[in-house]
């Protein structure tokens, strides 16, 4: 699969997640009523926090799918993706910790790492 | 020409000029569609390039569709809603321009110009607006020429 396929695949996930729908859904709130704690924001600052977590959920869900087709290290996730080391295992740091993605062993010195298998859904 | 050159935008004529655009136009079904029709009804030309899709509302554009539509190899999207505070559905149309905003955002990501993307606002009574925005949409299109997933770079 070509880079470009693969952001296009990561754009999707993208846009079908939680975090960028519920920030498009929630504008008016946020810039007139404000959020739980009365914060208000500036139209401008909404943009700007929307295309900022977009980019950020675009960059981890081009990671995933690359972990999904098996355990990479964060040099093969460079390789592949484009995105620096140092962005990488951020992300990675992220997403473990909200439990997307585990440790699956070591290779040399390097670790690697795999999406987590998802949960199947009841009912 | 057959038929089916002419569904395929083909001609003898265009032989080794670059193919067609295909652009796609999504339309809510109580302005732009409207529009639209008012264009056809009333014989304004356009250019044959674009496939019309009926929505009930402008909101109703996922940004899954407009993704899938590049990936299948559209060369641009437009699409088409109420006038603000126009909206049949109250807010739809506020809804439909963030996540263009976004959209247009996420497809530079991917190496599309964001121009390829284009929100219109085009009501019920405006069918020459439908038809100016078309041929100047077409033309921008042509200008970008093919879609980077066509060109294979």
């Amino acid at each position: 699969m070509s880079l470009r396929q693969a952001k296009i695949r990561a754009a999707l996930r993208t846009v079908e997640g939680e975090r960028v729908r519920w920030l498009l859904g929630k504008k008016g709130q946020l810039t007139t009523t404000g959020n739980v704690f009365g914060e208000v924001i500036t139209g401008p600052r909404y943009d700007f926090i929307v295309q900022k977590a977009a980019a950020v959920e675009l960059e981890r869900n081009l990671l995933l799918n690359e972990m999904e087709q098996g355990p990479r290290t964060v040099h093969e996730l460079h390789d592949a993706t484009g995105i620096p080391k140092q962005e990488i295992v951020r992300h990675i740091i992220a997403l473990k910790k909200w439990r997307l993605v585990e440790q699956a062993g070591m290779k040399g010195q390097s670790p690697l790492y795999s999406a987590a298998p998802k949960k199947k859904e009841v009912g | 020409m057959s038929s089916e050159a002419v569904q395929h935008g083909t001609s003898l004529e265009g032989a080794g000029k670059e193919p067609d655009p295909k652009i796609l136009v999504f339309c809510c079904n109580w302005c732009s569609y409207a529009g639209a029709d008012l264009a056809g009804v009333s014989r304004l030309q356009m250019p044959p390039h674009f496939r019309t899709i009926r929505v009930m509302c402008s909101a109703r554009v996922d940004p899954e569709f407009v993704l899938r539509a590049f990936q299948k190899g559209a060369d641009g999207v437009l699409v088409a809603g109420c006038h603000p505070a126009d909206c049949h559905y109250i807010g739809g149309n506020y809804r439909t321009r963030r996540r263009i905003a976004l959209l247009r955002m996420l497809i530079q990501q991917f190496g599309y110009d964001p121009d390829r993307l284009r929100l219109e606002w085009v009501s019920a009574g405006e069918g020459e607006k439908f038809q100016k925005t078309i041929i100047e949409f077409t033309n921008n299109i042509k200008e970008l020429g093919p879609s980077p997933m066509h060109r294979g770079d």
